[in-house]
Protein backbone atom coordinates (compact mmCIF):
# COMPACT_ATOMS: atom_id res chain seq x y z
CA UNK A 1 0.00 0.00 0.00
CA UNK A 2 0.90 3.45 -0.10
CA UNK A 3 2.04 3.89 3.33
CA UNK A 4 4.42 1.06 2.83
CA UNK A 5 7.52 3.43 4.31
CA UNK A 6 11.11 2.75 2.26
CA UNK A 7 12.67 0.79 4.83
CA UNK A 8 16.28 1.19 4.22
CA UNK A 9 18.97 0.83 1.44
CA UNK A 10 18.36 -1.61 -1.42
CA UNK A 11 19.27 -5.22 -1.07
CA UNK A 12 22.09 -6.12 -2.58
CA UNK A 13 21.36 -7.97 -5.89
CA UNK A 14 22.19 -11.81 -5.88
CA UNK A 15 25.03 -12.88 -8.76
CA UNK A 16 23.64 -16.27 -8.98
CA UNK A 17 19.76 -16.82 -9.76
CA UNK A 18 18.20 -20.09 -9.28
CA UNK A 19 17.99 -22.01 -12.44
CA UNK A 20 16.01 -24.56 -12.20
CA UNK A 21 12.36 -24.47 -13.22
CA UNK A 22 10.93 -26.33 -10.39
CA UNK A 23 12.61 -23.35 -7.96
CA UNK A 24 11.54 -20.98 -10.22
CA UNK A 25 7.91 -22.03 -10.04
CA UNK A 26 7.63 -22.83 -6.06
CA UNK A 27 9.04 -19.31 -5.76
CA UNK A 28 6.79 -17.73 -7.71
CA UNK A 29 3.86 -19.64 -6.14
CA UNK A 30 5.29 -19.05 -2.55
CA UNK A 31 5.07 -15.03 -3.24
CA UNK A 32 1.99 -15.57 -5.07
CA UNK A 33 -0.01 -16.93 -2.21
CA UNK A 34 1.33 -14.31 0.32
CA UNK A 35 0.33 -11.45 -1.89
CA UNK A 36 -3.38 -13.18 -2.05
CA UNK A 37 -3.58 -14.12 1.27
CA UNK A 38 -2.48 -10.60 2.67
CA UNK A 39 -4.90 -9.03 0.36
CA UNK A 40 -2.71 -7.54 -1.63
CA UNK A 41 -4.07 -9.22 -4.98
CA UNK A 42 -6.39 -11.55 -6.49
CA UNK A 43 -5.69 -14.31 -9.29
CA UNK A 44 -8.30 -12.23 -11.21
CA UNK A 45 -6.31 -9.41 -11.25
CA UNK A 46 -3.39 -10.75 -12.45
CA UNK A 47 -5.17 -12.48 -15.24
CA UNK A 48 -6.48 -8.92 -16.22
CA UNK A 49 -3.30 -7.33 -15.84
CA UNK A 50 -1.64 -10.44 -18.07
CA UNK A 51 -4.42 -10.30 -20.96
CA UNK A 52 -4.27 -6.40 -20.98
CA UNK A 53 -0.25 -6.92 -22.47
CA UNK A 54 -0.81 -10.02 -24.28
CA UNK A 55 -3.65 -7.88 -26.51
CA UNK A 56 -1.21 -4.97 -26.91
CA UNK A 57 0.58 -5.86 -29.88
CA UNK A 58 1.43 -2.14 -31.00
CA UNK A 59 4.45 -0.60 -32.32
CA UNK A 60 7.31 0.11 -30.22
CA UNK A 61 7.33 3.58 -28.69
CA UNK A 62 10.39 4.59 -30.31
CA UNK A 63 8.93 3.92 -34.04
CA UNK A 64 5.86 6.74 -33.07
CA UNK A 65 9.01 8.78 -32.35
CA UNK A 66 10.31 7.94 -35.50
CA UNK A 67 7.10 8.22 -37.51
CA UNK A 68 6.43 11.64 -35.99
CA UNK A 69 10.14 12.87 -36.96
CA UNK A 70 9.25 11.91 -40.34
CA UNK A 71 6.19 13.93 -40.81
CA UNK A 72 6.69 16.75 -38.61
CA UNK A 73 9.88 19.15 -39.25
CA UNK A 74 9.69 21.24 -36.61
CA UNK A 75 9.81 17.54 -34.50
CA UNK A 76 12.08 16.61 -35.92
CA UNK A 77 14.62 19.62 -35.01
CA UNK A 78 13.37 19.14 -31.34
CA UNK A 79 14.27 15.85 -31.89
CA UNK A 80 17.75 15.63 -32.93
CA UNK A 81 18.18 19.22 -30.36
CA UNK A 82 16.98 16.92 -27.49
CA UNK A 83 15.87 13.69 -28.04
CA UNK A 84 14.51 12.93 -24.22
CA UNK A 85 12.46 16.46 -24.68
CA UNK A 86 11.27 15.45 -27.59
CA UNK A 87 10.29 12.11 -26.71
CA UNK A 88 8.61 13.49 -23.62
CA UNK A 89 6.42 16.00 -26.26
CA UNK A 90 4.88 12.40 -27.56
CA UNK A 91 4.16 10.92 -23.22
CA UNK A 92 7.46 8.61 -23.91
CA UNK A 93 10.01 9.23 -21.13
CA UNK A 94 12.43 7.57 -19.37
CA UNK A 95 14.26 7.97 -15.48
CA UNK A 96 15.59 11.07 -14.03
CA UNK A 97 18.98 11.80 -15.42
CA UNK A 98 18.95 9.52 -18.26
CA UNK A 99 19.52 11.50 -21.62
CA UNK A 100 18.53 10.31 -25.20
CA UNK A 101 20.40 11.14 -28.16
CA UNK A 102 18.90 10.68 -31.47
CA UNK A 103 21.41 10.44 -34.29
CA UNK A 104 19.78 11.27 -37.83
CA UNK A 105 20.97 9.15 -41.03
CA UNK A 106 21.47 10.43 -44.36
CA UNK A 107 22.26 9.70 -47.89
CA UNK A 108 25.85 10.08 -47.07
CA UNK A 109 25.99 8.98 -43.36
CA UNK A 110 24.94 5.88 -41.37
CA UNK A 111 24.36 5.51 -37.31
CA UNK A 112 25.34 2.07 -35.62
CA UNK A 113 24.49 2.18 -31.83
CA UNK A 114 26.35 -0.37 -29.77
CA UNK A 115 27.05 -0.75 -26.02
CA UNK A 116 29.11 -3.02 -23.52
CA UNK A 117 26.05 -3.19 -21.15
CA UNK A 118 22.37 -3.91 -21.53
CA UNK A 119 21.18 -1.01 -19.60
CA UNK A 120 23.27 1.89 -21.87
CA UNK A 121 20.31 1.09 -24.03
CA UNK A 122 16.95 3.88 -24.56
CA UNK A 123 14.61 1.02 -22.97
CA UNK A 124 11.81 3.84 -22.81
CA UNK A 125 12.17 3.84 -26.65
CA UNK A 126 13.38 0.85 -27.99
CA UNK A 127 12.51 -1.65 -25.46
CA UNK A 128 13.80 -4.64 -24.42
CA UNK A 129 17.45 -5.23 -25.73
CA UNK A 130 17.72 -7.85 -28.27
CA UNK A 131 20.27 -11.08 -27.20
CA UNK A 132 22.96 -10.17 -29.60
CA UNK A 133 22.72 -6.15 -28.33
CA UNK A 134 24.27 -7.11 -25.51
CA UNK A 135 27.00 -9.48 -26.78
CA UNK A 136 30.67 -8.91 -26.54
CA UNK A 137 31.07 -10.15 -29.75
CA UNK A 138 28.75 -7.25 -31.25
CA UNK A 139 30.49 -4.65 -29.98
CA UNK A 140 33.98 -5.51 -30.79
CA UNK A 141 33.26 -6.43 -34.29
CA UNK A 142 31.21 -3.66 -34.83
CA UNK A 143 33.72 -1.17 -33.04
CA UNK A 144 36.57 -2.98 -35.05
CA UNK A 145 35.40 -3.38 -38.57
CA UNK A 146 31.60 -1.95 -38.70
CA UNK A 147 31.11 -2.57 -42.63
CA UNK A 148 32.03 -6.27 -42.26
CA UNK A 149 30.12 -7.26 -39.35
CA UNK A 150 26.68 -5.34 -40.85
CA UNK A 151 27.33 -6.99 -44.20
CA UNK A 152 27.59 -10.20 -42.66
CA UNK A 153 25.52 -10.03 -39.26
CA UNK A 154 22.71 -8.53 -40.45
CA UNK A 155 22.74 -8.43 -44.53
CA UNK A 156 23.16 -4.51 -44.42
CA UNK A 157 25.47 -3.55 -47.69
CA UNK A 158 26.81 0.08 -47.09
CA UNK A 159 27.75 1.97 -50.20
CA UNK A 160 31.59 3.19 -49.75
CA UNK A 161 30.45 6.43 -50.49
CA UNK A 162 28.67 6.61 -47.17
CA UNK A 163 30.21 6.74 -43.64
CA UNK A 164 29.38 4.38 -40.89
CA UNK A 165 29.61 6.64 -37.22
CA UNK A 166 29.22 3.73 -34.76
CA UNK A 167 28.21 5.10 -31.21
CA UNK A 168 29.10 3.56 -27.91
CA UNK A 169 26.34 4.22 -25.80
CA UNK A 170 27.10 5.18 -22.03
CA UNK A 171 25.39 5.12 -18.65
CA UNK A 172 24.90 9.26 -19.48
CA UNK A 173 24.29 8.90 -23.14
CA UNK A 174 21.72 6.57 -24.88
CA UNK A 175 21.70 6.63 -28.33
CA UNK A 176 19.15 5.61 -30.95
CA UNK A 177 19.27 6.10 -34.53
CA UNK A 178 16.67 7.90 -36.99
CA UNK A 179 16.52 6.05 -40.16
CA UNK A 180 15.49 7.65 -43.14
CA UNK A 181 11.94 7.84 -44.55
CA UNK A 182 11.80 4.93 -46.99
CA UNK A 183 11.04 6.17 -50.16
CA UNK A 184 7.10 5.42 -51.66
CA UNK A 185 5.90 6.28 -48.31
CA UNK A 186 4.50 9.87 -48.85
CA UNK A 187 1.01 9.67 -49.10
CA UNK A 188 1.32 7.49 -45.91
CA UNK A 189 -0.37 8.48 -42.62
CA UNK A 190 1.62 8.62 -39.34
CA UNK A 191 -0.07 5.77 -37.72
CA UNK A 192 1.39 3.67 -41.16
CA UNK A 193 4.44 5.05 -40.94
CA UNK A 194 5.23 3.75 -37.60
CA UNK A 195 4.18 0.28 -38.66
CA UNK A 196 7.33 0.53 -41.31
CA UNK A 197 9.87 0.98 -38.46
CA UNK A 198 11.92 -1.59 -36.88
CA UNK A 199 13.69 -1.67 -33.69
CA UNK A 200 16.95 -3.01 -35.70
CA UNK A 201 16.48 0.53 -37.89
CA UNK A 202 16.36 2.41 -34.53
CA UNK A 203 19.89 0.61 -33.66
CA UNK A 204 20.96 1.58 -36.94
CA UNK A 205 21.78 -2.95 -38.03
CA UNK A 206 19.00 -2.68 -40.24
CA UNK A 207 16.35 -0.56 -42.52
CA UNK A 208 13.29 0.92 -41.94
CA UNK A 209 10.47 -1.86 -43.82
CA UNK A 210 9.17 -0.81 -47.50
CA UNK A 211 5.43 0.55 -47.55
CA UNK A 212 4.78 -3.13 -49.46
CA UNK A 213 4.78 -4.52 -46.29
CA UNK A 214 1.52 -2.71 -45.13
CA UNK A 215 -0.82 -4.63 -47.30
CA UNK B 1 1.75 8.68 0.04
CA UNK B 2 4.97 8.33 -1.82
CA UNK B 3 7.41 10.66 -3.54
CA UNK B 4 6.34 10.40 -6.98
CA UNK B 5 2.16 11.52 -6.51
CA UNK B 6 2.47 15.34 -8.26
CA UNK B 7 4.12 14.03 -11.45
CA UNK B 8 2.76 10.34 -11.57
CA UNK B 9 2.52 9.33 -15.45
CA UNK B 10 -1.13 8.62 -16.45
CA UNK B 11 -1.77 4.66 -16.44
CA UNK B 12 -1.58 4.51 -20.39
CA UNK B 13 1.63 6.26 -20.62
CA UNK B 14 2.74 3.89 -17.85
CA UNK B 15 1.40 0.87 -19.85
CA UNK B 16 2.67 1.62 -23.16
CA UNK B 17 6.54 1.96 -22.14
CA UNK B 18 6.08 -1.19 -19.98
CA UNK B 19 5.00 -2.71 -23.14
CA UNK B 20 7.67 -1.44 -25.26
CA UNK B 21 10.42 -3.23 -23.06
CA UNK B 22 8.84 -6.82 -22.88
CA UNK B 23 10.06 -9.87 -24.88
CA UNK B 24 7.85 -10.12 -27.61
CA UNK B 25 7.74 -12.21 -30.83
CA UNK B 26 6.25 -11.22 -33.84
CA UNK B 27 4.41 -8.97 -31.84
CA UNK B 28 3.75 -11.22 -29.00
CA UNK B 29 4.11 -11.24 -25.86
CA UNK B 30 7.24 -14.56 -25.11
CA UNK B 31 6.75 -16.38 -21.97
CA UNK B 32 8.39 -19.55 -21.22
CA UNK B 33 6.45 -20.75 -19.04
CA UNK B 34 3.37 -20.55 -16.36
CA UNK B 35 5.65 -18.80 -13.53
CA UNK B 36 6.82 -16.22 -15.72
CA UNK B 37 2.93 -15.07 -16.82
CA UNK B 38 2.38 -14.97 -12.91
CA UNK B 39 5.42 -13.16 -11.86
CA UNK B 40 4.90 -10.58 -15.08
CA UNK B 41 1.06 -10.09 -13.41
CA UNK B 42 1.96 -9.89 -10.13
CA UNK B 43 4.52 -6.97 -10.47
CA UNK B 44 1.99 -5.33 -12.83
CA UNK B 45 -0.99 -5.30 -10.71
CA UNK B 46 1.32 -4.45 -7.46
CA UNK B 47 2.29 -0.95 -9.55
CA UNK B 48 -0.97 -0.55 -11.12
CA UNK B 49 -2.50 -0.68 -7.35
CA UNK B 50 0.48 1.83 -6.21
CA UNK B 51 2.11 -1.03 -3.71
CA UNK B 52 5.55 -0.27 -5.84
CA UNK B 53 5.87 1.75 -8.47
CA UNK B 54 7.46 0.52 -11.92
CA UNK B 55 10.33 2.75 -12.05
CA UNK B 56 11.90 1.19 -8.86
CA UNK B 57 11.26 -2.42 -10.04
CA UNK B 58 12.70 -1.37 -13.98
CA UNK B 59 15.80 -0.45 -12.39
CA UNK B 60 16.29 -3.19 -10.03
CA UNK B 61 16.10 -5.35 -13.09
CA UNK B 62 17.88 -3.70 -15.14
CA UNK B 63 20.89 -3.70 -12.53
CA UNK B 64 20.48 -7.10 -11.72
CA UNK B 65 20.89 -8.03 -15.11
CA UNK B 66 23.81 -6.07 -15.69
CA UNK B 67 25.02 -7.49 -12.33
CA UNK B 68 24.21 -11.11 -13.99
CA UNK B 69 26.08 -10.57 -17.09
CA UNK B 70 29.29 -9.56 -15.29
CA UNK B 71 28.95 -12.39 -13.02
CA UNK B 72 28.52 -15.02 -15.82
CA UNK B 73 29.97 -13.97 -19.56
CA UNK B 74 29.60 -17.27 -21.69
CA UNK B 75 26.72 -18.05 -19.78
CA UNK B 76 24.03 -15.85 -21.99
CA UNK B 77 22.21 -19.38 -22.66
CA UNK B 78 21.18 -19.81 -18.95
CA UNK B 79 19.23 -15.86 -19.40
CA UNK B 80 15.87 -15.94 -17.93
CA UNK B 81 14.44 -12.75 -18.14
CA UNK B 82 11.40 -12.85 -15.85
CA UNK B 83 14.14 -14.90 -13.75
CA UNK B 84 15.44 -11.29 -12.66
CA UNK B 85 11.58 -9.71 -12.12
CA UNK B 86 11.13 -12.58 -9.65
CA UNK B 87 14.24 -11.67 -7.35
CA UNK B 88 13.57 -7.75 -8.11
CA UNK B 89 10.23 -8.27 -7.22
CA UNK B 90 10.76 -9.82 -4.18
CA UNK B 91 13.73 -7.84 -2.64
CA UNK B 92 11.68 -4.82 -3.42
CA UNK B 93 8.68 -6.32 -1.36
CA UNK B 94 11.12 -6.97 1.48
CA UNK B 95 12.66 -3.16 1.48
CA UNK B 96 9.16 -1.45 1.46
CA UNK B 97 8.15 -3.69 4.17
CA UNK B 98 5.35 -5.32 2.38
CA UNK B 99 6.56 -8.82 2.81
CA UNK B 100 8.94 -10.39 5.72
CA UNK B 101 11.82 -12.46 4.48
CA UNK B 102 10.41 -15.16 6.86
CA UNK B 103 7.10 -15.18 5.25
CA UNK B 104 8.92 -15.92 2.20
CA UNK B 105 10.72 -18.26 3.33
CA UNK B 106 7.91 -20.61 4.54
CA UNK B 107 6.12 -20.06 1.57
CA UNK B 108 9.11 -21.19 -0.79
CA UNK B 109 9.46 -24.62 1.68
CA UNK B 110 5.66 -25.64 1.49
CA UNK B 111 5.52 -25.12 -2.20
CA UNK B 112 8.78 -26.77 -3.09
CA UNK B 113 7.40 -29.98 -0.87
CA UNK B 114 4.11 -30.22 -3.04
Amino acid sequence: MSEARYKGSPLPIPQQYPLSEEELTARTKALQALLIEKGFLSSDMIERVVSIYEKDIGPLLGARVVARAWVDPEFKKRLLADATKACAELGIGGMQGEHMVCLENTPKVRHVVCCTLCSCYPWPVLGLPPNWYKYPQYRSRLVANPRQTLREDFGLSIPDDVEVHVWDSSAEIRYFVLPQRPSGTEKLTEEDLAKLVTRDSMIGVGDPLPPSSLS
Amino acid sequence: MNEEVGNAPSELTVRARIAAMLPRKSGELVFEAPWEREVFGMAIALCEKGVISFDELRWRVVAAISAWERANRGQEDKFRFYAFWLDSLERLLLERGVLKDSELKVGRRENQSD
